[in-house]
């Protein structure tokens, strides 16, 4: 096989928060988002990509100047915001926005983008798109403006899809009708989907892959079926025992206990630890290596050389699986 | 839109009439009798008579005020005490001549002082920003009349490049524009400081914008992004003072006016408090006021239809 279209190596972001450098883990999530940006080089202004490296099509990304960098953006590798309100300008009408992004790459003739805006606007469902091109952002409801970001995100035909919690925002009814869009999106054009969620739901509809982040890292990564079947991080496992499931009626939800560790202070080795049911002594000690080719997994019960089954099972550990 | 938009003319309408009983009340605001004021040291009892009659003194408070009130929505403002002309005819032949100033004035507030504010907010803390941080700050601090003095110092008399004095004609446009230079330099200059300050400031918390992100995101060029998806943004407060700002240009022209010995608003004003020439410092007061609600009419109308959000509040 060639070169991936995408590949991330030991990626490391660090945030300078009041003159301290901190890793990309933000108070929600464990850096999902941040790695989003960081393909585009969109960090806000206190980020930057400290170590690894993000090849696109065999480049470095952080290595590419400012024009290269600017047509890459939206053509190449185009990105789904989170937040569609905030996301699109206000005192700009959709139509405009989508102008400015055809034209940004020099796609199609001038006198047929309208047109083209329009068939899009159709295509991600959006009744009315002849009329509704000239609308502001704010006169739309929330799902008609996400999909006006995915329109324009579809519009310039990228390779790669990053979608940074799409459906989120969104009901049930449009989440699947959105999800529904991005797998014609794949199976029509092959566009690569790299899609961030926390929702194992959303993701188990729509990935072929999943990699489980956990206070920044990779803890561990499997096509989508292993996944959920033989899930084998003690994170992960905690995470499906929390999906409410049709076949598990009766029985109570598995919650996490304690919660993602502060920035501020990440344990040492494992920084699942503190969090975790089989906790021993050798996962305070040592910090987990990340194993394994295509399916990997970050975590000392796995690692033979780790001496985890020597070690003895901590007796502090406070929390675990209930 | 359409209703906002006779509530806001109905509301210009009331400040307009409460003014008018404002200045109608004016020569009874200054200690001492008006007419000895006026008259001084030629008053005999019968020019007090006369002067009395002309200004309506001799009626009640009440009476004057609608006398005043309603000439002057007939358009009669009365008559000048020295040359017995109508008020209305100095005042048209004063205004365009202010007008012109006040509009060039802003034209260059506006034409240097937004691109400074977007360039010193593009690359903040450079050197740019910090130098257009430090001019500002001084522009806005100078008074047009010592701005104005310096000016015709330099550019009059030390370099002679422009006219140090007059107005010029309407008939001769390069000589009249000529004329115009200086003063509207003196009484842009401290708007432009504000101008740059004000957008500076403005562009920088737009620039953190979500949407400038996706702007970026989808590989729009720079000067696309800042020019048009964030400066559209960001004008919007710089907007809403361009109303109180040209009210202020109307003021600020009375000093320049007088410095360069322009025929204006100003210096008419100035000339006749000098001589107790009260209908005519009514009516000039009542002029300025007048294009001062005007101007902040206009600038609030052309808010709202920079931002598209506040547009459809109102039409619903």
């Amino acid at each position: 096989m060639s070169e991936p279209l995408l590949r991330v190596e030991g990626l490391e972001v660090v945030y300078r928060v009041q003159g301290r450098r901190l890793p990309a883990v933000s108070e929600s999530g464990c850096g999902k988002s941040t790695l989003g940006l960081a393909l585009l080089r969109l960090l806000p202004q206190n980020g930057e990509i400290a170590g690894g490296r993000l090849l696109f099509r065999g480049r470095d990304i952080a290595a590419l100047d400012r024009e290269e960098l600017r047509r890459i953006r939206g053509s190449q590798v185009a990105m789904i915001f989170q937040d569609p309100l905030t996301s699109l300008n206000p005192t700009l009408t959709v139509g405009a926005q989508l102008l400015d992004a055809l034209r940004a790459h020099g796609r199609g003739a001038a006198k047929d983008r309208r047109g083209r805006i329009v068939a899009m606007l159709e295509r991600v469902g959006i009744p009315d798109a002849a009329d509704r091109v000239g609308r502001y952002p704010h006169e739309l409801s929330g799902g008609m403006r996400q999909r006006i970001m995915i329109a324009m995100a579809l519009l310039l035909e990228p390779a790669l899809l990053v979608a940074d919690e799409p459906t989120s925002a969104l009901d049930v009814t449009l989440q699947m009708q959105i999800l529904e869009l991005l797998r014609a999106l794949r199976r029509d054009r092959g566009t690569a989907i790299l899609f961030i969620s926390h929702d194992l739901g959303v993701v188990s509809e729509i990935c072929d892959r999943a990699v489980v982040m956990y206070a920044g890292r990779p803890v561990e990564e499997a096509d989508i079926r292993t996944m959920f079947e033989q899930p084998r991080h003690p994170y992960t496992q905690a995470l499906l025992a929390s999906i409410p499931s049709w076949r598990r009626r009766g029985e109570e939800l598995g919650s996490i206990r304690g919660r993602v560790p502060s920035l501020f202070d990440l344990p040492p080795a494992c920084a699942f630890a503190d969090r975790c049911p089989h906790v021993r002594a050798v996962c305070r000690e040592q910090p987990p290596r990340y194993l394994g080719a295509g399916r990997r997994v970050r975590c000392h019960i796995y690692d033979s050389a780790s001496g985890y089954a020597s070690s003895p099972p901590s007796l502090t550990a406070r929390a675990g699986l209930r | 839109m359409l209703q906002y938009l006779i509530k806001r003319i109905g509301m210009a309408f009331l400040v307009a009439v409460l003014l008018m009983v404002f200045l109608a009340l004016l020569v009874h605001a200054v200690p001492g009798d008006p007419v000895n004021a006026i008259l001084g040291q030629r008053s005999t009892p019968e020019l007090v008579r006369t002067v009395r009659e002309q200004m309506g003194l001799d009626k009640t408070v009440p009476a004057q005020v609608a006398q005043f009130v309603g000439h002057a929505f007939q358009g009669d403002l009365g008559h000048d005490f020295v040359s017995n002309l109508p008020v209305t005819n100095l005042i048209r032949n004063a205004l365009p001549h202010t007008i012109a100033l006040a509009v060039s004035s802003l034209a260059l507030a506006i034409l240097f002082g937004i691109p400074l504010g977007v360039l010193a907010a593009t690359r903040p803390n450079g050197i740019l920003d910090r130098l257009t941080g430090v001019v500002s700050i001084s522009l806005i601090t100078t008074p047009s009349y010592i701005a104005g003095l310096y000016l015709l110092l330099l550019f009059s008399l030390t370099v002679e490049l422009f006219p140090a004095v007059g107005t010029g004609s309407f008939s001769h446009p390069i000589g009249y524009l000529q004329h115009l230079v200086l003063p509207a330099v003196a009484l842009a200059l401290g708007w432009i400081g504000y101008f740059a300050r004000l957008v500076r400031t403005s562009m920088l918390e737009i620039l953190n914008a979500n949407y400038i992100r996706t702007a970026y995101a989808y590989g729009l060029r720079e000067s696309v992004i800042v020019y048009r998806h964030a400066l559209k943004n960001a004008i919007i407060p710089t907007v809403a003072v361009l109303g109180v700002g040209l009210g202020e240009l109307m003021g600020g022209a009375v000093f320049v006016e007088v410095i360069f010995s322009r025929v204006g608003l100003g210096s008419l004003i100035v000339e006749s408090i000098e001589t107790r020439n009260y209908p005519v410092v009514q009516g000039c007061v009542l002029t300025v006021a007048l294009l001062f609600v005007l101007a902040n009419l206009l600038a609030d109308l052309s808010y709202r239809f920079l931002d598209p959000r506040i547009r459809v509040e109102e039409s619903t």
